[in-house]
């Protein structure tokens, strides 16, 4: 959202649709679209196989033109760009932000396109929409409902069917999208947040003997001997100790590795997943909590 | 200069056409159900062709071609089953997702990599719908 407390002008912001977060970005997904492919800070969704929205984003450091980056986005691809004025059924919704419409045509497809420059964060971030027999007013839901900087207290990344809450001081530094498991990686220098999805869960329960301990022995759980382990709602949980020798210390500082700390699994028979989460590095419960809490399935 | 170099088949379905094509079995496979329920696919092996004559020539004088067996596990069983030889790739994706639960995009890279798979070993066709 373009102002510091969210204030976007007379509008409110849609409330229907599954919500999307990726690369710093949140905005709610008109029916039908999903997310097609992503990158660390770009992606595209579609809707029945077939893209409608293509976007990017970065912080900019230095003064920002819309000139130079519509040039460059020209010469680097090779659409035709054509700066417009910004169309009407959008205008209400992006009084916070700086804009540039432009009209885009590639070698198979067109659209409309624009770039959005919030001056309170720096981010800049350019949305291009396929015109695929649809409306413009039919990409308005998208922008009423773009937020670049709202309160941290909102899904950090929901993407596909997944979604998580991860405090801003856990940047994401990973991630890998592959068919039947999910996993994205989250942390600094001293702690680190790893995070799974795995599915249809039935199918590699079976393959594991059915047994979910034994799963997690082959997906994720570290080979470190833990201190406790306990069955959690729908799972289990094993814990490392908060402390350990310092040849230990020595040994994992050589090796740059976080000590771990916990692993939690869970099975959502209801949505046929398999979750799980861990955490490497100096030890914090409550957020480790927070985080599992707030890592759910989307549908 | 490259004299070996791997040709290249120009085009290639794109995916929007490979998704409308409908996966047809090849009519050599022999498939057998196994009691857990999956499915065992028994298909003649394809060789070179300068294998297949060193074979004609000092190989045993009446012999079958030679036969490869692929099991394939659940999953891969159920999207064999949806390969009826009238149902597109993107109706297939579609089932699969509905019936194992998976996200559609899941669905997609999972039977995309299945028919790829199968299709290298001769084992499915991809024909063009209108």
């Amino acid at each position: 959202m373009g102002g510091p407390n969210g204030d976007r002008g007379e509008i409110d912001p849609p409330s229907a649709g599954k919500i999307f977060a990726w690369a710093g970005l949140r905005f709610r997904l008109p029916a039908g679209w999903e997310t097609g492919q992503l990158g660390i800070d770009h992606g595209w969704l579609e809707s029945d196989f077939k893209p409608v929205m293509e976007f990017k984003t970065a912080i900019v450091k230095g003064r920002f033109s819309f000139r130079r980056h519509l040039k460059q986005l020209a010469q680097g691809s090779p659409l035709r760009v054509q700066p417009e004025s910004l169309p009407a059924p959008w205008r209400a919704h992006l009084t916070a932000f700086q804009t540039q419409a432009f009209s885009w045509q590639g070698p198979r497809m067109t659209g409309t396109g624009i770039v959005l420059y919030c001056p309170d964060c720096r981010r800049a971030t350019l949305m291009q929409f396929y015109r695929t027999g649809q409306s413009l007013t039919a990409f308005a839901p998208v922008l009423a409902s773009f937020d670049d900087h709202g309160p941290a207290r909102r899904p950090t990344v929901a993407v596909y069917d997944l979604q998580v809450t991860v405090p801003p001081t856990l940047p994401l530094k990973q991630f890998r999208f592959e068919s039947g498991r999910f996993e994205l990686v989250f942390g600094t220098r001293r702690h680190q947040v790893t995070l799974w999805r795995w599915s249809p869960a039935d199918a590699a329960l079976r393959y594991h003997g059915g047994s979910l301990s034994e799963f997690a022995r082959q997906n994720g759980l570290p080979s470190a001997a833990p201190v406790s382990s306990q069955r959690v709602r729908q799972g289990w949980e094993w814990r490392w100790p908060a402390t350990t020798p310092w040849y230990d210390r020595l040994k994992r500082r050589i090796q740059r590795r976080l000590p771990p700390q916990a692993f939690r699994i869970w099975h959502q028979a209801e949505t046929n997943r398999i979750l799980a989460a861990r955490w490497d590095g100096a030890w914090d419960d409550d957020r480790f909590e927070d985080i599992c809490r707030g890592y759910e399935i989307i549908s | 200069m490259r004299l070996f170099r791997k040709k290249r088949i120009p085009g290639g379905l794109t995916r929007e056409a490979a998704l409308n094509c409908v996966p047809v079995k090849n009519s050599a496979v022999e498939e057998m159900r196994l009691e857990n329920g999956t499915v065992r696919l028994c298909y003649p092996l394809q060789i070179k062709p300068w294998l297949a004559e060193l074979r004609r020539r000092f190989g045993p004088p009446q012999g079958d071609a030679p036969q490869k067996q692929l099991e394939l596990d659940e999953l891969g069983t159920l999207t064999w089953d949806l390969m009826d030889g009238h149902l597109r790739f993107a109706e297939i994706v579609q089932r699969f997702s509905r019936q194992t639960r998976v996200h559609p995009k899941e669905a997609e890279a999972a039977v995309a990599q299945f028919i790829r798979a199968l299709g290298k070993r001769g084992l499915i066709g991809l024909k063009p719908t209108d």
